[in-house]
Parts: structure tokens; sequence; C-alpha cells
């Protein structure tokens, strides 16, 4: 049985951040979801639920959505993984697993890059190296722009197929669900992502992430084009690239048939051999 | 004619020295250029000391001049045997100097006021420079002449060939056997059998009985888990698969799968429970409520670990077991721990774990560079120098077919190496329980190779005093590969038994029988008063529940 999520509002420097965590007694770290632009960490609970009962997992609002905050100032992305570093130690743990979503992918790399002795495995759905990549249409750009599918649900249903593709092209009842959960706290804080993403680039580091890096991809993905993926893939010294037959939101319409990939990736041993330490003590001569 | 025997003494002296299945470290690169230049600075830190040294290898250079050295190489280094060197004025100068020089070097270094520790990680990175070096690796060397000049230059052209696909198909590693010559299954690992039980870890090989009566107990072969199982089934003559069914066992034999990143988090307990399950076959298969086990190398380690699994659990699966050249107490340094210090072994583990698998071949590369002349400038001056093509030697064949090494595995086998767990009770943890090796009540039978620098015997002798059942210790005469390669009716083969086992291993060899002839027969008739009862062998492999899936040697062996 899963057991319910624990929320809590936390305190960094006068910057509150809402984190849900969800318990799990599994022997692997747990995993931590950096989600995409503009989302409330609710979005990825159907993605959470998919995922195996007892993995613990920790999803948090980045500042300027849903629950957190909306810090005055703008921030950039290395700052924002010292955040998550900071969240890290104020919930006590001490090395994760991370997931990162289209825009929170960008976070993710920069988390891997500037934390490695925090991450031990990477996850990256539907992202890019930031701003050396190669963009999806223009009309799709411009509508990504604006947070008004967030503030006005009926506009994100409506602009849902365009932005999202892959199954939210067939299935109107998707864009419904999915607007029904988004909890928006307005412009400023979409508009605080946007410029983090401006100008910010991996492509010069990427090959300094060691981690064991899964990459996923979606083939009809109208924002992040297939394309940026391969490149991500092609960079990453050690990393697999799986490519799912969806649009850009995949880890929540293909959540049945994604999570067991995940859990594959991330999977270690039962009962890993334990080796313990001190001096060796020679065994007596029989 | 010349030709073909000197390539087939190439190939001996190679498999003499390949460093086989040795789950260890790797030497980064950075820890050679440190202690290169700890060398470089040795020489200014210590100025009387070095120009002393210098004005000695002076005069040793004058006496050669002027003729009067009666340096020469020592007996076992066969790169000087064309009589030119010893002959010629000109060549004998050259190599006399070239002599003296590494003998200067070599005496500069071991008297300096280094530590004892970084004296022999010099002393190795010096015989590194001094042996790549070698006049005989150089274009005058006089075979590689008077080659160029039987076959009008075309030596030359072979050479230059050879070298091309090296760089192109080998990493730039002078080939040391024509891969082209074999094919597993084809004429190698040729034994008759069948696959009967397949899981994600390892195929279990059942060997087609070739006597009328078996005895009731089977026999299980558990090959390491780096290099190929077939050194257990390699030609026909060199088979202790089939020289085991040519003697009334019935006999079962492991090939593990050859893993890639995605298998990077298996390790010692997943090994552990995928041999369980092995076991359980071939104990259903057979009737036979129990089995004797072989673990060669690291998977003797694996079956050892597995052993004390079983005794905590008081599972009495296993009935008498056999290890091969193992170590299982690491607290004596070999060659290759040289360079394992704490930060060298956690680099190891770190790399490994990120790319998900230990590349085989880069073991290998490493490996070939602990003993560069037999492994690397042979083959430089055969293959390159003298235009001849590899040699075709089955040994090194399966030498060269490399297999991965997961990443958790090889971390574990270092944290192993690091901290020697199996010599205390409790220390090392598989599948969940604590293990013991005193609890380990089974006869056991523990072979080590007398020239064996792998796991060097007194290693594996002091690795039997671990065990709580009832040892045998036999110490054969050959290296790694050819204690385990070691067909009877080999004139020079020799083996030692029934030493003392209550002091050291000198005590032991110096209280043992000399035996002629190979270990096999005498380890078969241990196994047979092992092996319960005879029977009528199976007319069938396999059973209904786990049938022969396809003939041996399996799928598993040829993923490269």
């Amino acid at each position: 049985m899963p057991q319910p999520y624990i929320f809590r509002t936390i305190e960094l420097d006068g910057q509150y951040l809402r984190t849900a965590v969800r318990p799990g007694s599994s022997t692997l770290p747990p995993l931590l979801v950096f989600n995409g632009i503009g989302a409330n960490l609710e979005l990825v609970f159907p993605f959470v639920e998919a995922l195996d009962p007892d993995l613990e997992v920790i999803a948090f609002d980045v500042p300027g959505v849903g629950g957190s905050s909306t810090p005055a100032t703008p921030f950039r992305f290395p700052g924002l993984a010292k955040l998550a570093a900071r969240m890290l130690d104020y919930l006590d743990y001490s090395q994760v697993n991370v997931i990162g979503v289209s825009w929170g992918g960008a976070l993710a790399q920069q988390f891997a890059y500037s934390h490695p002795e925090r991450c031990k495995k990477l996850i990256l759905a539907a992202t890019s190296a930031g701003a050396v990549m190669v963009p999806g249409r223009p009309s799709v750009l411009l509508k990504m722009a604006s947070p008004r599918r967030y503030i006005q649900p009926s506009h994100g249903v409506n602009i849902a197929p365009d932005i999202y593709g892959g199954a939210f092209r067939r299935d109107p009842q998707l864009a419904k669900r999915h607007a029904a959960k988004v909890r928006s706290s307005g412009k400023l804080g979409y508009y605080w992502q946007l410029f983090a993403g401006l100008g910010w680039t991996s492509v010069h580091w990427l090959h300094k992430i060691r981690q064991p890096t899964l990459i996923l991809a979606g083939d009809d993905d109208p924002i992040i084009p297939l394309i940026n993926m391969k490149m991500l893939a092609w960079r990453i010294p050690n990393s697999e690239l799986h490519v799912i037959d969806d649009g850009h939101l995949f880890l929540v319409t293909r959540a049945q048939s994604v999570a067991p990939m995940i859990m594959a990736f991330l999977s270690e041993e039962k009962q890993p051999a334990v080796i313990r330490h001190g001096a060796a003590l020679r065994a007596p001569r029989a | 004619m010349g030709n073909k025997s000197n390539n087939e003494d190439l190939g001996h002296k190679a498999s003499e020295h390949i460093l086989g299945p040795n789950p260890v470290v790797g030497v980064p690169a950075r820890d050679l250029i440190t202690t290169a230049r700890m060398v470089m600075r040795q020489t200014i830190k210590q100025p009387v000391h070095s120009m002393r040294h210098i004005s000695r290898l002076g005069m040793a250079v004058t006496q050669v001049m002027l003729g009067r050295s009666e340096l020469g190489p020592s007996a076992d280094d066969k790169r000087f045997v064309d009589p030119t060197w010893s002959q010629n004025p000109l060549y004998r100068r050259y190599m006399q100097t070239y002599l003296a020089w590494r003998k200067e070097l070599n005496s500069w270094i071991s008297s300096s006021d280094l530590s004892p520790q970084d004296v022999s990680r010099a002393q190795f990175v010096i015989a590194l420079m001094t042996e790549a070096m070698s006049p005989t690796n150089t274009a005058l060397n006089p075979a590689a002449l008077k080659r160029f000049f039987e076959t009008g230059g075309k030596s030359l052209m072979d050479g230059l060939t050879h070298l091309a696909k090296d760089i192109a198909h080998n990493g730039g590693m002078p080939s040391q056997v024509n891969m082209n010559a074999f094919e597993v299954g084809g004429n190698l690992a040729t034994t008759k059998g069948s696959v009967i039980f397949r899981n994600e870890i390892l195929e279990l090989i059942q060997y087609k009985p070739l006597t009328e009566e078996v005895f009731e107990r089977p026999v299980l072969v558990v090959p390491p888990q780096i290099n190929k199982f077939y050194v257990f089934d390699l030609s026909p003559e060199k088979s202790l698969a089939r020289y085991l069914v040519n003697n009334n066992m019935q006999t079962f034999v492991v090939s593990w799968r050859n893993p890639t990143k995605s298998h990077r988090e298996w390790g010692l307990s997943t090994y552990i429970e995928a041999l369980k399950e092995a076991i359980d076959v071939v104990l259903e298969v057979t009737g036979s409520k129990d089995l004797s086990m072989l673990g060669a190398c690291s998977g003797g380690i694996t079956t050892v670990s597995l052993l004390g699994h079983y005794a905590a659990l008081k599972e009495k699966k296993v009935h008498s077991f056999t290890l091969l050249v193992s170590v299982l107490d690491t607290a004596l340094k070999t060659q290759v721990a040289l360079f394992a210090d704490e930060r060298s072994i956690e680099a190891a583990r770190r790399m490994s774990y990120q790319s998900g698998v230990l590349e085989g071949r880069d073991m290998a590369r490493i490996f070939a560079w602990m003993r560069p002349n037999d492994l690397i400038w042979n083959y430089w001056v055969n293959n390159y120098l003298l235009g001849n093509e590899p040699p075709v030697f089955d040994i090194l064949f399966w030498n060269n077919d490399t297999t991965r090494l997961p990443a958790a595995l090889h971390g574990e086998f270092l944290e192993l190496f690091k901290n020697n767990p199996l010599t205390r009770p409790g220390a090392l943890e598989v599948c969940g329980t604590p293990i013991d090796l005193k609890q380990v009540k089974t006869d056991c039978f523990i072979i080590a190779g007398l020239t064996d620098h792998i796991t060097p015997w007194d290693a594996c002798y002091s690795s039997a005093q671990l065990l709580g059942g009832k040892c045998e210790f036999v110490l054969s005469s050959s290296g790694h590969i050819q204690s385990i390669l070691n067909p009877p009716g080999n004139p020079k083969a020799r083996f030692f038994t029934g030493g003392e086992m209550t002091g050291d291993a000198k005590h032991w060899l110096e209280t043992a029988t000399k035996q002629s002839d190979s270990w096999w027969q005498y380890w078969r008739d241990w196994l047979h008063t092992r092996g319960g009862k005879r029977k009528a062998a199976p007319a069938v492999l396999g059973n209904d529940n786990h049938p022969a899936l396809e003939p041996a040697p399996g799928t598993y062996v040829h993923e490269r």
C-alpha cells in the first residue's frame, strides 16, 4: 500500500517552499522530482502513483509556483539547484535520484552537475540543453511563453493538443483532467521561471555529468523536438535514450508504461553484499 | 618452418603470463604519471647519490666501448638470442650500453631514500620505460633486418599492414592472436551437451555422459565472471569438462552472461541467487540430494560466499567443493596491488559505476602493461618488425575473448580486496546472511599454481586455512591458466600433495610429496571417493521441467 503524501511548507531564508513527500520503505535512494514550467507538484501525482508503491518520492513547488512564495527578484538555475540541495538538507536526505521534466529537466541537469555527490542517478524527460537547442514551432513556443493556460484552465484545454502533442491530440478528456489539477500562483512566478531559462545552456558542461542517466523522449513533442534529446544522449557520457510514442507530457499520459522503465533504471539489488571494515584479524590457525 | 615454431613459442610464452581472470584494480594513468614525477624529483632530491650512479654508469659505458665489459642478458631474457647481439662488435656495444643503463637505473632507485612501496612503484615505472626502449624493439633489430632482406622488403610491408590494422581494430595494441583462426562452438568448446536452464544471469550446461555408469553425485563448475566459461572446454584435448564426463562424472558448467550497462547493479548477491537456482536445477535433474562444486578464481570467491550463505541457512546442498587458483585472503599483496591505494580504488569503483560495467578489454590492456615484454614487445617485434602473423593459439584466443564485469560486482570485489572480510567471521554479508567460513564444514580440495603471479600460491594456501572443513591442498607446477588447463600426459607437469597444513606455506612445500603428471587424475580420485554410488548414465539431458533448450556452448558465450 502506498502511503499518503506528507505536505510541509518549509522556510529557507524568507523563501517558502511547499514540499510533498510520499514516504516509502524501499532501500533505493528517494526520487526527487523537478517539475515543468508553471506546474505545481500535484501535477506529478499520477506519475508518482504509477511508480512502485514503496519508492520514496519528493516533489516541491519551485519559487513562484503553486504553494511556494514568489521571490521579489528573479533567480537562475545554479541558485535554484543550491536551493534544492538546501531543501534536501532541511528534509534530511543525503543522496537522491533525480528526475527532471521539461523546464525541470534543465534544473535537474544543473543539480546533477553542481551537486554530483547528492545525485546518484539522473532521469531527464522531454527536456533540452537550454539555449543551444533546436526550437519547436514558433506558434507553439508563443503559447508556451504565456502563463495563461495555468491561470485560465479552459484556455489550457483548448491549446493542449498543440503544445503537448501525443495523447492530448486524441483525448480531450485528458486536458480537462490535467487542467483541473492546476493551482496557479500568478503570472510573475511563471515569468521568473522563463527568465531563469533565458540564455541558460548546459551544452558546454554536459560531458561532465557523470551520473548514470536515463533520457526519455516523446516522438511527437511539439515543444521540444526529439533531436534535442538525441543531442543530450550524445553529450552525456553514461546515458541511454528511450523514445516513447507520445507527446510532451508522456510521464502523465503514459505513466503506466513509462514507470516500469524508470523503476528498472533505478533498481538495485534487494540484498546487496555488505562488507564490514575493520583491521584484518588473521583467522586463528587450525 | 623456423617461423612457425617461433610463433608457437611466442604464444606459449604469452600464455604463461596472461593475467587471466582477475577482478582487481585498474592502474589509473594518473598514478603512473605521479610516480614518474616522483622518480624525476628524486634525481634532484638526492644529488650526490644520483651523481654517484651517473658516474658509475659512465665507467660501465667506458668499459663497454673498450670492449672489456662482461655484461650480458640474463638467462631468461630471450630478446637477445640472435647471435648478432653477442658477435657483432657494434651490436654488442649497443646491447651492453642498454643493459648497463638499465642496471644502473635500477640500483639507483632501489638504493634511494624512498619508502619501500614508492621504490616498488618507481621500479615498475622504470621497467615500463626501459623495456620500451630495448634495442630489440627498434628497426635495427638484426632479426628484422634479416627478414627484410630475405623477403625483399615484404616483411616491412606486412608489418606496417599489421600496425595499421591494430591501430584501427585493437586500440593500438599489438594483436596477441589471430582471432579469425577460431570459432567458439566450431573448433573450441566442442564437447557435446545442452543448455538445460537459463536465467537473466547464467546458462546451465549439462554435458552428455560418455560412460555407461556415472556417480550419483554431480559436479557443478563455476567459472570466473571474467572471460568466458570455455576455459573448461577449450579444445578436445584441453577440456576439463570432457575429462570429467569421460571419468564417470555427471558434469554441469555455468556459462555467465556477458553483462551490459543495464546490468550495472548486479552484485555478489545477484550472482549467488542465480547460482542457487542453478544448483536446484542440477539437483532436480540428477535426483541427487547434494552435489560437488568447483569454483575458479573469482568464481571461487562467489562459490565460497554461497557456501557461507548455505552454512548460515543450515542448507546441506553442497557435499564437497574445489577451489581452483582462487584467493580468499587478500592480505598478501601482488604486483597488481602496487597502485591500489584508497584513492585509486575509490576512483576505479566510481568510474565503473558510472559507466555501468568494467570493460574486459581495458582490464586486459592494463594487465598487458604489467608484463610488457611477454605481452606487448614480443608481439611488437613479431607482428611489426618481422612482419609475421600473430600466433594461432587457443588459450590466447580465449584470453582475448574478454567479458565485461557489472559495476556493482566490480565494486564489491574491490572492497573484498581492500578489506579482506572473508578472514573475519560476519564481516561479509551476502543475500542477507552474514558469513563465517569456519562454519563451512564440507570437505574441500584446493589447487594453486607454483608459478602463478595472479593468485600467488601462498595466498591460496592461507585461504585454505580459513575454511572449517577438511582441506586437501594441492600445488601444481604451472601458472594461473596452465594450472586449470592441465590435461594428463604432459611429461613436464608436476604437482605436490600431502604437506603439513600446520605451518606456513613454505613449511607445507618442504613436507609435501612431488608427483608427476597432472593433478586432474588425483582430483578425479578425490571426487570419486565423494561421488556416492554408481548408477546407469541418464539417457537424456535435462528432464521434463528443464528440457534441453539448445546444444552447448549455448547463447551467452557468443555475446561480445
